[in-house]
């Protein structure tokens, strides 16, 4: 970790920042006995809190008896309220664009990037218009697109890996760069674009290229990668069998403070809303604090994509366990953690997912679409 | 209840000015070591009772050494009346430490963590600090590097670049 003392300093500041001040009025109120810090005044407003929350039920309760028993007598306007469980929005198919098999998707530069066998597409997303197609070599599914650092960037398997920066202002490659290994995961941050490989020799390895410098990191070695996240001060990447985190810095890599009490299979992650998202393909969703390594959630969905913009957590998953067979898309609330309405149902195995405020682009290997999700309240 | 002063205003502009210049060191120090909730509390009583007795306080050589004791013995008493609460950490994209810090943070010892954070987290000299805790400067100087040092074997910290 570089630079401890800065970091403590970051500490520190953020520490204080919770911490309101405490006023010489209020120390002579507390003195004269007519304040009390804090604290107890927090228990006390919490008595008060349940006083003003049960009478708030029975408000409600008397309400809800009133409206079921005197229908007859009130308004004619009907009124729907959405069930206590569920989240009042609803997620609906916008469009269905027709693209070709779609390995992966990114968002950036006002453009959606679709990688699809032997190119990448650049898609206007709000009127699914193909701007440009820029030519890359590899007609794999093994395709990865991000955005970020001023370029494109597409991972393939192309030779034994190769990595190539897309400009986006001239729709063109201007770098390539030769991989020691099968890529199976992209991500771009903290100034560097992330790349884990399977080498030949075994295992997996991470890479860092630096966009300003163009120089790769040492490889970081894993026992395997199959997402990596950037977000909250780490790289995030699921192992298969644990999370652990990468210091974009140092390089360091860690496991979570508190590692998880349970076995834990997590085959894809996202980091955002202050959470870490990772999904077990077969059986859930777990949301984590990056702090504790709690499991502070978990929604019993399958999960093979996570993308987290404010207030959506857009997953995708197999209906299923068919490799060919539909997909369900849910638009998860991270304030209730709750799915918002009934999942979206697609044709075939969703293959990549991105996401933009409350609009969510789904692309499928087949039959080759690309479904745009919107939430709406 | 303090009884009321001779000259009520000198007094209480007094009281006024003591609270703007310790007020921030002591919630520092209170906090790092006893976490927020406990830290504020327990220096919103240690003030108070610097108001009840202003004439001692006022004459004392290091008054907000001795307000941080006074405050120390309160936080005590409310965590053994009220389990502490644990101090939950709010992830965001802002925030440019690694998460491991907090949690390394909290393996040293009260007094390790008061004294890196003052000197390391805040910035006060170590003159400033021994004062601030009422301890002598060796003594501050034994904490600080202690906890610097557990702290980078905690986070496998070799060298700053």
């Amino acid at each position: 970790m570089p630079n401890l003392y800065y970091q403590l300093h970051q500490y520190a500041e953020h520490l204080e920042s919770a911490v309101p001040r405490v006023s010489p009025d209020e120390a002579r109120q507390i003195a004269a006995g007519q304040a009390v810090p804090s604290r107890h005044t927090q228990r006390r407003g919490w008595k008060r809190g349940m006083i003003i929350g049960t009478a708030a039920t029975l408000a409600a309760l008397v309400s809800a008896l009133v409206i079921v028993i005197l229908p007859a007598h009130s308004s004619t306007e009907r009124i729907t309220t959405a069930p206590a469980t569920q989240s009042s929005r609803r997620s609906r198919i916008a469009e269905t664009l027709r693209t070709g098999p779609v390995t992966s998707l990114a968002l950036g530069y006002h453009s959606l990037w679709v990688s699809v066998p032997n190119a990448v597409r650049r898609v206007n997303p709000s009127s699914g218009v193909v701007e440009a197609t820029v030519s890359v070599p590899g007609n794999n599914p093994h395709h990865f697109v991000a955005v970020g650092g001023g370029a494109v960037w597409v991972a393939s398997d192309e030779g034994q890996g190769l990595l190539d920066e897309i400009s986006p202002t001239s729709n063109s490659i201007v770098q390539s760069y030769i991989l020691p290994g099968t890529p199976t995961a992209l991500t771009v941050g903290f100034g560097r674009v992330w790349i884990a490989i399977a080498p030949a020799t075994g295992g997996a390895d991470v890479l860092g290229l630096n966009v300003t410098t163009m120089k790769f990191s040492r490889p970081i070695q894993l026992a395997e990668a199959d997402s990596i996240s950037a977000g909250l001060t780490a790289i995030w990447v699921a192992t298969g069998s644990r999370l652990v985190y990468i210091n974009p810095f140092s390089l360091r890599v860690n496991q979570l403070p508190t590692p998880n009490s349970r076995t834990f299979f997590p085959l894809v992650v996202a980091a955002g809303d202050g959470s870490i998202w990772a999904g077990e393909q077969s059986t859930g969703l777990a949301r984590i604090n990056p702090n504790t390594g709690a499991v502070e959630a978990y929604i019993n969905i399958t999960a093979n994509a996570v993308s987290v913009t404010p207030n959506h957590v857009w997953v995708t998953g197999a209906v299923t366990s068919s490799d060919t067979g539909p997909s369900n898309v849910y638009d998860l609330s991270p304030s209730t953690n709750r799915i918002a309405g009934k999942p979206l149902t697609i044709p075939g195995t969703a293959s990549a997912l991105a996401a933009q405020s409350s609009a969510a682009f789904v692309g499928t290997y087949s039959p080759g679409t690309i479904t745009v999700v919107t939430a709406s309240s | 209840m303090h009884d009321p002063p001779d000259d009520a205003a000198t007094e209480v502009a007094a009281f006024e000015r003591f609270v703007r210049e310790v007020e921030i060191p002591l919630r520092r120090a209170l906090v790092a070591h006893y976490g927020s909730e406990t830290g504020r509390d327990a220096l919103a009583e240690g003030l108070a009772y610097a108001w009840t007795h202003w004439r001692k306080i006022a004459a004392l050589e290091n008054p907000a050494g001795y307000l941080y004791r006074i405050s120390a013995n309160h936080a005590k008493r409310l965590t053994r009346t009220n389990p502490p609460v644990p101090s939950v950490i709010a992830y965001n994209t802002s925030i440019r430490f690694e998460p491991a810090l907090p949690w390394a943070l909290s393996q040293l010892s009260a007094r390790q963590r008061t004294a890196v954070l003052l000197v390391h987290g805040w910035g006060y000299s170590q003159t400033e600090s021994a004062k601030i805790l009422g301890v002598s400067e060796s003594t501050l100087r034994n904490h600080v590097s202690r906890g610097v040092d557990r702290l980078r074997h905690l986070l496998g910290v070799t060298a700053d670049a």
